[in-house]
């Protein structure tokens, strides 16, 4: 644990810059890109730069403690997503592995990767403009502008898919972004344990009901 | 002495419990079934307004919260005899048990933003249930995780808004701005209209016990802290007035339900949109801010949910038997699925404010609190009850349509007997409302709330 923050106090000198620049990079690729791995990492690295924009307004040691609650969640996706056998070349061939692939769904307008980085592209902007108007809070520099940041791709991610597994990634982005707000108004240990729970679970509901997907699929085959 | 802590943590503890003993279902069921009594128990003995901590935070036992307290604890009892008899998917006896435990808490804890928290975890819980022992479709999953979480921030932000006001108690702005988000989060919470559509969405594919623990047990969990929120905080009905906002929204709520229950031929959707109608009543009867007013929202929540348990029980049988195409006849009918039939048809016509039945009870005290209002309002909540009981008797007739296949089992004993009971229960209320009224009037009398305060 104490390497743990070591590790963390370190990083944290990191400028708000340098952090939003990194909020910028993971939110895009959450909402841009549709590989699983490359959303869970960006995701886990989401929490982290979270965690080390709110050192500046929360004890580290709770700071700390939602960088573990990203890991928890990032592990329970990273366990849904095997369980699904996602990325898996050669299928299983017996039993509960033996269900179809996902079907490709096929939207109105074609999302694809230019027009969500079109929207992402958007999106910073209309972010910035409002984070740097409107701020929530004046200090520290930043928070106003992630929190704005993330609240809009989280919902944007939800909005541009169907699929449960992606849908976790915005809420759990948007959820990332409100807690950005939140914690410089409310520094209690108790009330971002309990937010960390609320984390947990919805991890756990999305895990839940991109497993039941599968049961769905297999259902409709037969 | 009795510890208010025990109403949170021997359901949550009972969850994790049940939950191992799910493949021993009957056993599962029977503890279930005796935390859910135990906790009614324990709710009667608890001192009332002697608090407890969680958190360092304050947990304190109103007269009203008890009285809903034990009222959800025997519903979930009631659901959990049912669920015994007709399964509705492993995860149902843990996350009701678990989300017993959360808005318990939710309902006792002083502060409102841990309220908010416990709230949210208790529609997450919900999830669990969505699955029954086929799986539902993953949008309508997704359409109801989607709004919980969403709801949440605004809640929370609304919490840290009402703890600002003291400091700035001229700030009209600010208090605007609680009042938008408090509309948007129990807005969503409570599926009002423009929020209403997830409701539907998962009455139409989950096992009749998930919308009924939605309805009956989430929804009134989230009515009383939305009570409890408007009666602490007065200068929420200074300048901006809440219960102007209350009425307006169920006034919208009430008839769009209706309206909407009227075209509706899928029986789980037409179920939600009743009790979407049901609660524009409701929020109808609390922005009325009279003492009537209260007294009969608070009493046709009980009843709504009451009747929304009905016909879910009902609903619930009655699905099995449609999908085996036995019930043809309404002869047919009486005599396989007696209960379920006679508690569908009731618990519909009752939903709708039919006259003799408990829904209509309590609508016409919020009818009678509405007296000096426009009457085109009590003209449009009267059409919006219409709707909903042309919409179930449509509704039964379609399930009469004759069918080619026969030769089903006759519903279980147990499950004709819950029925009968609820049906006859809500025709008692109906008949003499005074038994759920009078107890009410008493405790809303010293509510803030009241007169606008």
């Amino acid at each position: 644990m104490d390497a743990l923050q070591d590790i963390f106090l370190s990083l944290s000198s990191l400028s708000h810059l340098e952090l939003m620049l990194g909020l910028l990079i993971t939110a895009t690729v959450i909402v841009a890109l549709q590989d699983w791995r490359l959303g869970l990492w960006a995701l886990l690295a989401q929490y982290v730069l979270v965690s080390l924009l709110l050192v500046r307004v929360m004890p580290p040691r709770v700071a700390l403690v939602k960088v573990i609650v990203g890991g928890l969640v990032c592990a329970i996706l990273y366990l849904t997503a095997r369980h699904m056998h996602w990325g898996r070349e050669a299928p299983i061939k017996k039993g509960y592995h033996e269900a179809p692939p996902l079907p490709v769904l096929r939207d109105v307008f074609t999302m694809n990767l230019a027009f969500r980085l079109f929207v992402a592209l958007l999106a910073a902007m209309v972010t910035y403009t409002l984070g740097t108007r409107y701020p929530f809070v004046e200090q520290p520099q930043g928070v106003s502008q992630a929190c704005y940041w993330l609240v809009a791709m989280g919902l944007l991610t939800t909005m541009l898919t169907t699929d449960p597994f992606r849908v976790g990634l915005g809420l759990l982005t948007f959820e990332a972004g409100f807690e950005v707000l939140f914690a410089t108004l409310e520094k209690s240990l108790s009330v971002a344990a309990l937010l960390g729970v609320v984390n947990f679970l919805i991890a756990l509901a999305i895990a839940y009901v991109t497993t039941a997907q599968l049961a769905v699929l297999t259902e409709e085959e037969r | 002495m009795m510890n208010l802590t025990l109403l949170i943590f021997i359901p949550l503890a009972a969850a994790v419990l049940v939950y191992l003993l799910r493949r021993y279902w009957t056993i599962a069921v029977f503890v279930s079934l005796g935390t859910t009594l135990a906790l009614a128990a324990i709710c009667t003995q608890v001192p009332l307004e002697e608090p407890a901590h969680l958190l360092g935070r304050e947990l304190v036992l109103d007269d009203l919260s008890r009285f809903i307290l034990i009222f959800l604890f025997s519903l979930a009892s009631l659901m959990i005899l049912y669920a015994w008899q007709v399964p509705q998917g492993w995860g149902f006896c843990p996350s009701l048990l678990a989300t017993l435990g959360l808005l318990s808490g939710a309902m006792m804890i002083r502060t409102f933003l841990i309220a908010v928290i416990l709230l949210e975890m208790a529609g997450l819980i919900l999830v669990f249930m969505i699955h029954g022992r086929r799986p539902a479709s993953v949008g309508a999953a997704l359409g109801y995780i989607v709004p919980i979480v969403v709801a949440m921030p605004c809640l929370l932000l609304a919490s840290w808004l009402m703890d600002a006001y003291p400091l700035q108690p001229d700030n009209l702005l600010l208090v605007r701005f609680t009042i938008i988000a408090l509309s948007l989060g129990f807005g969503i919470l409570l599926a009002v209209v423009p929020f209403h559509s997830w409701l539907p969405a998962v009455a139409a594919e989950a096992p009749a016990m998930t919308s009924a623990s939605l309805i009956c047990i989430f929804s009134l969990a989230s009515l009383a802290l939305l009570l409890s929120v408007l009666n602490s905080h007065l200068w929420l009905m200074s300048g901006v007035n809440s219960l102007s906002v209350l009425s307006m929204a169920g006034l919208l709520t009430a008839v769009v339900g209706g309206v909407l229950a009227f075209a509706q031929r899928q029986p789980g959707r037409l179920l939600a949109y009743a009790a979407i109608s049901d609660l524009g009543f409701i929020l109808v009867g609390l922005g009325t801010g009279s003492v009537t007013g209260v007294a009969g929202a608070l009493a046709h929540a009980i009843n709504r949910s009451l009747l929304v348990l009905l016909v879910a029980v009902s609903l619930g049988t009655l699905r099995i038997y449609l999908n085996e195409g036995s019930v043809s006849t309404l002869r047919e009918a009486l005599r396989r699925t007696p209960g379920s039939i006679t508690g569908y048809a009731l618990g519909g016509l009752a939903l709708g404010g039919f006259p003799l039945f408990n829904g209509f009870a309590t609508r016409w005290l919020i009818y009678r609190s509405m007296a000096g209002i426009n009457p085109l309002y009590q003209w449009a909540l009267l059409l919006a009850g219409a709707g909903v009981v042309v919409g179930y008797l449509r509704s039964l007739f379609m399930m009469l349509k004759p069918s080619p296949e026969r030769g089903a089992e006759r519903e279980p004993l147990l499950v004709t007997a819950i029925t009968l009971s609820l049906a006859a229960l809500c025709l008692l209320l109906g008949l003499a409302p005074g038994l759920l009224v009078e107890p009410l009037l008493n405790m809303v009398q010293g509510m803030t709330i009241i007169g606008g305060g």
